[in-house]
C-alpha cells in the first residue's frame, strides 16, 4: 500500500453568505479505502463531496489529487478543461436521484456509451460490447440496452448511473447517497453490488450518507459531520464501537444494533 | 511481536451526564513468538477491552501498542488508517466473541476473503477455506449459506476459520471456544495450538479451564480501576 494519498484535503470550508456549509475539513484518503461521511442534513456533507469533486470552490483550503502519474495535484489550481478532464477519466459522481446523474432522453446503452465516448472510444461495436458488459455488470438484462432510462424503477435508474460512472475505469467515485430513495430490499441488493464492485475495481470512494447501514456496509473509514465540522473520524468499527463525541453516541444509539 | 505500555481506557458517556468510566489504567503487556497469554480477572475488568485496544477496535486515551508488522515495530495508538487496516489484513488476527460480518455473504466466501491476504492464488485461498473450515468440522451443506441462520457455535466456527486459514503472526482471542461442544473445542484448541507452535504470539481471555491449560504459557491478571469522582 503506497504512502502517497490519492486525495488530499486541508482545511476545505465553504460558506453561502452567512451560512457555514463546511469548515476546516481535512483528511487524506488512499487508493482503495471507501471513505464515509455520515450527519444529519444540513450539516455539510453534500457541499463537501461538491467542493472535493471540483464542483464548488471552496472560500479556503486545498485538494489535491494524485492521478496515475503520481504527482499530488491542487484541484482548483488547475485549468476547467483538466478538472473536467479529470472529472471524466479519474472521477466518478454518483447522485443520489439518478435524474442528476443520467440523460434520461437517450437510451441506456448510450448513456453508458456516452462514458466511453467523452475518453475517446470511437469504434460502435468495441462501445456496444462495453455498454453490454457493464449492463451486465450492474444486473440489467441485456434486451434493455435500446430502452430509455425512464421506463426504468429507481433501483434499476441507479445501477444504470453506476455502469454509466463505472465504465470509463475511475479511480475514485464521488458517491452521493447512493441508496436514498429506495425501499429497503433495493438498498441491500444496490449495496451488495456496489460492495463487490469497488472490491474488484480496487476503487477509491467518498460516500456520503445518513444510514448508518451503508457505512457498515461499504466504507472503510468513517467521518462524522455535525454543523460543518468534523467532529470524529476512525475506521468505521472504531467510530460505530467506541464513539466518543456527543453526537456520534446520540446517532449510534439511534440504531438498532447489527 | 507485541507490547502494549501504560495503556489508559475509559468511556465517556454523553448521554448520560458525561458520566465517566475508567476500564484500563496504565497496564502493560508484552507477547513473545511462540507464547500465548491468558488475561485473567473478574467479568467487567476490561479483559475484552484490552484486546479491542490491541486490534484497534477501541481507541485508547494513552500509551502505546507496539506490534511487528511487515519486519518493522509500528505504533496503533494514532496510526493512520491504512497502516491498521493493513495490520489487521495480514498481521493481527482477532477472533472477537460473536461473529460479525457482512451480511448475505455465504460462509465459504467470508473465509476465503480472509485467506486472499496470504495467498495471491484464488484456487489455493480456496483450498485453504475449504480445509480451515473442515478442520473445524462445519458441515459442507452451510459453506455456501450466510452464517446469519447458523447456531452460536457454527457462527463461533466460522469466526474461527475466518482467523485460522491465515498466517497472522499475532492472534487475539476472545473466548474463541466458549459456544462450542466437547469435540469441537478440541478441534479449535488443537488448531490454535499448532500456530502458537509455529511461531504465532497470542493473547486471549478463556473462561473455560481447558482452553486455558491447554493453551496458555502464562496468565497476566487485570486488576479493576479505580473509581474516580
Amino acid at each position: 500500500m503506497s504512502r502517497v494519498p490519492l486525495l488530499c484535503a486541508e482545511g476545505v470550508a465553504k460558506s453561502f453568505g452567512a451560512r457555514v456549509a463546511c469548515r476546516d475539513v481535512g483528511f487524506e484518503l488512499h487508493a482503495g479505502e471507501i471513505l464515509g461521511v455520515v450527519g444529519e442534513s444540513g450539516s455539510g456533507k453534500t457541499t463537501l463531496l461538491r467542493c472535493l469533486a471540483g464542483q464548488l470552490t471552496p472560500d479556503a483550503g486545498r485538494v489535491a489529487y494524485a492521478d496515475r502519474s503520481g504527482a499530488l495535484r491542487d484541484v482548483f489550481a488547475m485549468s476547467e478543461a483538466e478538472r473536467r478532464r479529470l472529472a471524466r477519466t479519474e472521477w466518478g459522481f454518483v447522485h443520489q436521484n439518478p435524474r442528476d446523474g443520467l440523460r434520461m432522453g437517450i437510451s441506456a446503452g448510450a448513456n453508458v456509451g456516452e462514458r466511453l465516448m467523452a475518453v475517446g472510444w470511437r469504434h460502435y461495436g468495441a462501445i456496444r460490447a462495453s455498454a453490454l458488459a457493464w449492463l451486465a455488470n450492474v444486473e440489467i438484462a441485456a434486451d434493455r440496452i435500446d430502452d430509455l432510462p425512464a421506463g426504468f424503477s429507481g433501483g434499476m435508474q441507479q445501477r444504470l448511473q453506476i455502469a454509466r460512472n463505472l465504465v470509463s475505469e475511475p479511480r475514485l467515485v464521488y458517491m452521493d447517497e447512493p441508496t436514498g430513495g429506495l425501499d429497503v430490499s433495493v438498498q441491500a441488493r444496490l449495496l451488495d453490488l456496489l460492495r463487490r464492485l469497488v472490491q474488484r475495481l480496487q476503487l477509491a470512494s467518498v460516500v456520503v450518507t445518513h444510514d448508518l447501514g451503508v457505512v457498515r456496509m461499504l466504507c472503510d473509514r468513517l467521518m462524522v459531520m455535525q454543523a460543518g465540522e468534523v467532529v470524529e473520524e476512525g475506521l468505521t468499527d472504531q467510530v460505530l464501537d467506541d464513539p466518543q463525541h456527543a453526537y456520534t453516541q446520540l446517532l449510534v444509539s439511534s440504531i438498532l444494533p447489527a | 511481536m507485541l507490547t502494549a505500555q501504560a495503556l489508559r481506557k475509559s468511556f465517556t458517556l454523553h448521554l448520560r451526564g458525561g458520566v465517566t468510566l475508567p476500564v484500563l489504567e496504565g497496564n502493560d503487556l508484552t507477547v513473545a513468538a511462540g507464547e500465548c497469554v491468558g488475561l485473567l480477572g473478574p467479568s467487567g475488568v476490561g479483559k475484552s477491552t484490552l484486546l479491542r485496544c490491541l486490534y484497534g477496535n477501541y481507541r485508547p486515551q494513552a500509551g502505546r501498542i507496539r506490534v511487528r508488522h511487515d519486519g518493522a515495530m509500528v505504533d496503533l495508538v494514532g496510526a493512520p488508517p491504512y497502516l491498521l487496516l493493513a495490520v489487521r489484513r495480514r498481521t493481527i488476527g482477532y477472533v472477537s466473541q460473536f461473529l460479525r460480518v457482512i451480511p448475505r455473504i455465504g460462509a465459504l466466501d467470508l473465509v476465503i476473503e480472509r485467506a486472499l491476504a496470504f495467498t495471491p492464488s484464488e484456487e489455493e485461498a480456496r483450498i485453504r477455506a475449504m480445509t480451515m473450515l473442515t478442520a473445524l468440522n462445519l458441515p459442507a451443506r452451510l459453506w455456501a449459506l450466510p452464517p446469519a441462520t447458523f447456531s452460536g457455535g457454527e457462527q463461533q466456527r466460522v469466526n474461527l476459520a475466518r482467523v485460522l486459514v491465515g498466517d497472522y503472526p499475532i492472534l487475539l482471542l476472545d473466548e474463541p471456544t466458549a459456544a462450542l461442544d466437547q469435540q469441537n473445542r478440541d478441534a479449535a484448541i488443537e488448531l490454535i495450538g499448532q500456530r502458537v507452535r509455529s511461531g504465532a504470539a497470542a493473547v486471549g481471555i478463556f473462561h473455560d479451564a481447558d482452553a486455558r491449560r491447554r493453551l496458555t504459557d502464562r496468565g497476566v491478571e487485570l486488576v479493576p480501576a479505580r473509581e474516580t469522582a
